[in-house]
């Protein structure tokens, strides 16, 4: 299952890398049939270089676009001459740029994403641990094909930021930092975006992973609309336990907060219909403000293998 | 509240702890684990929160109600043991039980005797107590204290309680009463006082009570030991001959039975009459009284006893299912006329009368014979041995006279005075003066005023359905149109009596025949002339006069019963003149005697304090020639002593009735012991249902509220 395969890689979970110096969540061998696959985006964005995908700007190179008017003061080099000889008039031709893409991943590091680690030191099987496999392996992809990624890491408030960059070097950074991600604290998404929201210099795609059990739910998709207003796309990836889904079966249990909630004696079976509707209520409304904020949603259980979540996440971004 | 087995209770009263303890130690261990959605958790459970601790309290309370009502089933409450009276008091009481012991009390049902139920029932108000005086009285035709007034001592009250048993007797409630008020009535205004009744309140015995002779402060206690509904019972209420048996003729023989059950019995009576036995069957309709009829034909004379038992009968009360009875059997019914009028003298009234009984003699009574005597002649040796004294013309009698005729009427003597004369008014009035309460006659007889003749009377009204009068049937009022009679005395009405005694009455409103019960016999008064009228000639005259004569003879037939328990004073009959002599061969042992014999002026009397029985008793004569082993004592007299029919009715009052329309204003409460002791036996469904019902309530408690 997702887990199996998620740990398979990693052989001392106290480690962050591997003898082969890659990050133990990058799992080369897995990824080799997607690699072929492109993250893209579904809206042109702005790239600090050439690439693969639709520049929001139209330049004076790439593929044809359109004709324009001149408008005097315009760069002369891209006056179409011919046109201006047989008709007398003078257009300019313009060109679709193609530049490349700036993914800044933005993985949600408090407690309530150790939910379903093994032990309070083994975190196989947390929701950290698969997106730290997912962030890994996208961020792979994204690098492979000269896109540009980043990576912030959001706690109390922004903790670790790495401004997006496409070497190698850049990359294996990008691994290592999030392979040494632990789960901490609670989240405070207004502060944590709006701290990003400042330090980022380009306009790209921000992929938003992240249980979103958070109290400040209101802010944190304002902050979203702030980059959406800026012109970034958002992608909401809303990771789910089964765990958290379904409350475990047993006469009685002793529940303790992950984030400084406290703990209550209960039993699952007096409040398993209640706990549900809530669960779903919570769902539906996160899914309800992230698409209202023009995000693009995705929920994703951790029961299903990273790689298969992955798989049909580039399949449809890739068009 | 009292309990039969107490340590239920304190056992219970543990065992309520253990679900409690069961809830808190079988609340699961909770398991710890770290959820990252227990806000969830939490909303789920603040919403849950009231409705789990209503489950378990509901739970928990219907737990414990369970077991608190099997710890109540055990221990078995008893329910309203005790009333207005506790049993128990600290204060100063005066205390009067007043304990039936009338013959009903033995009434048995299911096996269980009553008066054994009433006598624990007794016991509890009895206990020793501090400041508690208590009396003990034994309720039957007489009341029987052991105290004369309320005491400490309990230990001899008990003791008097254990060796109390029920009597062949009825109980006068009321000199129960009375005697407890006299015990309870005082100065001391810090006293409790308090009556109790053990009785089984039978309808008979209850229904006049009055409790109004006790002080008003009085708390009465009503202890019913009856069933809760009635127990069947069929009884012989009386036994005897229609009329006094002749020897060698045919008598009827009456059985009244006392069927009080709600169904129809076949009734089998056995009868034995000396050496006869005779077997009468019939069915009795339910709460009836049923007369059965055996003619009877008894050859010897003289006192004739006999007993009268129900066979195959299995009821509530076995002692009235035999009755003994006794009967004098006449060998020739002796008639005597006084008169001064001469046998020669032809027609005359008293010839009239004497030709009137002639044809009686072919009919109904055999041999009669009359004797014709002067009245200087009568003493109560001439006319001791006759049954019927007939008073012509007499003239006037003697004070002397006049007394024995009254001792004669007491002790059972028919008279028939036929009033014609003035002189006949003094002797009527002299008479019924020496008979003082024992008779109660309709009119008073006094001579016609002067100047005025009664002559060509007509009658007036008859009671045609009365003796002598009911043997015409509907033609009487034809046959009697041309009759006139003449002569006699004028009437005055007495006032307050009874009109029932008047048989006839003439055209002047005067009356012409009479007859009214005194002592055992009666007196009956013809008011005419008969040489004078036309009567004597008219063919009403003689079958009249047969009658009167028949009905005369026939009074007294029962006479010889008296009650057990009650004082018996009986004046015997005129052929014993004297106490000495006399002795009594009785079928009952009693360790008191057979009472005492003394002589009086109007003959022997025989007195009883306490009569004993049921049985026969026999007052034997020794023979006047002393020392001649040939003779044997004779039979002089013979009565039999019977329960009162009242017993055989074991139907009770019931309790509104007591506690309301008896009370007479007095603060009265009313308890049956067996509804009590049926409740209580049944208290312990009742807790197990309780039980049931909580545990069946804990299984719907928790699947309404899906756990």
């Amino acid at each position: 299952m997702a887990r199996q395969e998620a740990n398979s890689g990693s052989a001392d979970q106290n480690r962050s890398t591997t003898s082969n110096g890659h990050s133990r969540f990058l799992e080369l061998g897995r990824l080799a049939a997607l690699q072929n696959m492109c993250f893209s985006t579904r809206h042109r964005i702005e790239g600090s270089y050439s690439g693969k995908h639709t520049s929001r700007t139209l330049g004076g190179s790439g593929e044809f676009a359109d004709y324009r008017e001149y408008t005097p003061g315009e760069d002369l080099r891209r006056l179409d001459w011919r046109v201006l000889a047989r008709t007398g008039r003078a257009y300019v031709k313009l060109f679709q740029d193609e530049t490349n893409l700036v993914c800044t991943p933005v993985v949600d590091a408090s407690r309530s994403m150790q939910f379903g680690a093994k032990s309070k030191t083994d975190f196989t099987g947390s929701k950290l641990e698969y997106a730290q496999y997912f962030v890994t392996a996208l961020s792979h992809i994204v690098s492979f094909n000269r896109d540009q990624v980043g990576l912030a890491i959001a706690r109390e408030k922004l903790d670790d930021y790495m401004a997006p960059g496409g070497t190698p070097d850049h990359v294996r950074l990008v691994h290592e930092k999030l392979a040494a991600t632990v789960a901490n604290g609670e989240t405070k998404w207004d502060t944590v975006l709006s701290d990003l929201f400042q330090r980022s210099k380009r306009r790209g795609v921000m992929l938003l992973i992240s249980d979103f059990l958070a109290d400040d739910l209101k802010e944190m998709f304002s902050s979203i609309r702030l980059f959406r207003h800026s012109g970034w796309e958002v992608i909401a990836m809303h990771l789910v336990h089964p765990g958290e889904e379904r409350l475990p079966t047993g006469t009685a249990f002793r529940f303790e907060g992950m984030e400084g909630e406290g703990s209550i004696n209960c039993s699952p079976t007096e409040i398993r219909e209640i706990y549900e509707a809530n669960f779903d209520r919570h769902m539906a409304t996160v899914r309800s403000m992230a698409l209202s904020a023009g995000c693009d949603y995705h929920l994703v259980s951790t029961a299903i293998p990273y790689l298969q979540t992955l798989s049909g996440f580039l399949v449809e971004r890739t068009g | 509240m009292n309990f039969n087995h107490p340590w239920a209770i304190g056992l219970g009263a543990l065992a309520i702890l253990i679900p409690i303890i069961i809830h808190f130690l079988t609340k699961p261990r909770p398991k710890s684990m770290p959820l990252s959605t227990i806000r969830f958790v939490q909303d789920a459970v603040k919403q849950r929160r009231k409705q789990s601790w209503l489950r378990d309290f509901l739970v928990v309370a219907l737990r414990c109600l369970a077991i608190a009502a099997i710890a109540g089933a055990f221990a078995q409450p008893l329910f309203n043991s005790q009333q207005e009276i506790v049993v128990h008091g600290s204060a100063k009481t005066q205390r009067v039980v007043i304990l039936d012991s009338s013959q009903s009390m033995a009434a048995t049902e299911s096996g269980v005797d009553g008066f054994q139920a009433a006598r624990v029932q007794t016991s509890r108000f009895l206990k020793p107590d501090p400041g508690l005086r208590a009396n003990l009285i034994l309720a039957g035709a007489t009341p029987r204290s052991v105290f004369e007034s309320p005491s400490a001592n309990m230990n001899v009250l008990s003791d008097a309680l254990t060796k109390a048993t029920a009597k062949p007797e009825r109980i006068d409630i009321q000199a129960a009463i009375n005697a407890a008020s006299k015990m309870l009535t005082g100065d001391k205004e810090d006293v409790v006082r308090e009556l109790v009744v053990v009785s089984d309140f039978q309808r008979t015995n209850w229904a006049t009570v009055d409790f109004s002779p006790l002080p008003e402060s009085t708390k009465i206690l009503l202890e019913s030991t009856a069933p809760a509904e009635t127990v069947g019972n069929l009884g012989i209420l009386s036994v005897g001959f229609t009329e006094k048996p002749t020897a060698g003729s045919p008598s009827n023989l009456e059985v009244v039975v006392g069927n009080f059950s709600g169904k129809p019995r076949s009734v089998k009576v056995e009868i034995t009459l000396g050496e006869n036995v005779f077997v009468i069957e019939d069915i009795c309709p339910p709460n009836m009284k049923t007369t059965l009829t055996k003619e009877v034909v008894v050859q010897d004379s003289g006192w004739q006893s006999g007993w009268a038992k129900l066979l195959d009968n299995e009821d509530a009360l076995v002692a009235d299912d035999a009755y003994p009875f006794v009967a004098q059997t006449i060998d020739t019914p002796s008639c005597t006329l006084i008169s001064l009028q001469s046998p020669r003298m032809k027609p005359s009234s008293s010839y009239f009368l004497e030709c009137a009984l002639s044809p009686y003699e072919q009919t109904t009574a055999g041999r009669m014979t009359v004797d014709r005597i002067t009245p200087a002649r009568f003493s109560l040796d001439e006319v001791g041995a006759s049954q019927l004294l007939i008073f012509d013309h007499p003239g006037k009698l003697a004070p002397a006279q006049i007394k024995s005729i009254a001792s004669l009427i007491r002790r059972g003597r028919g008279v028939l005075y036929v009033a014609s004369e003035s002189v006949d008014a003094t002797n009527l009035s002299l008479l019924s003066k020496e008979l003082g309460s024992d008779l109660r006659a309709p009119v008073e007889m006094v001579p016609p005023s002067r100047g005025k003749k009664r002559k060509s009377l007509a009658i007036g009204s008859v009671k045609q359905k009365r003796r002598p009068f009911s043997i015409f049937g509907d033609s009487l009022t034809s046959m009697l149109t041309d009759l006139r009679i003449e002569g006699g005395l004028e009437t005055r009405r007495v006032p307050d009596s009874l009109d029932d005694d008047i048989l006839a009455t003439l055209s002047d409103q005067s009356v012409l025949l009479y007859s009214s019960p005194a002592g055992l016999g009666s007196l009956c008064v013809l008011n005419v002339d008969l040489n004078a009228s036309n009567w004597p000639r008219h063919p009403t005259f003689v079958p009249v006069l047969s009658e009167l004569v028949d009905g005369l003879l026939r009074a007294n037939s029962q006479s010889q019963i008296a009650f057990c328990g009650e004082p018996l004073t009986r004046l015997l009959p005129p052929a014993i003149v004297s106490a000495e002599g006399l002795s009594v061969e009785s079928t009952v042992e009693s360790e008191s005697g057979f009472g005492q014999f003394q002589n009086s002026g109007q003959g022997v009397v025989w007195n009883w304090r306490d009569l004993q029985g049921p049985g026969l008793h026999e007052i034997k004569q020794a023979p006047a020639a002393e020392g001649d082993p040939a003779s044997t004592p004779e039979t002089v007299y013979a009565l039999a002593s019977n329960l009162s029919a009242e017993e055989s009715d074991l139907r009770t009052l019931k309790a509104d009735v007591m506690t309301d329309r008896l009370a007479g204003g007095r603060q009265v409460s009313f308890h049956r012991i067996a509804e009590t002791k049926e409740e209580n036996d049944r208290s312990w469904i009742w807790f197990a249902v309780v039980a049931a019902i909580a545990l069946i309530g804990e299984v719907i408690a928790l699947r309404m509220f899906k756990t």
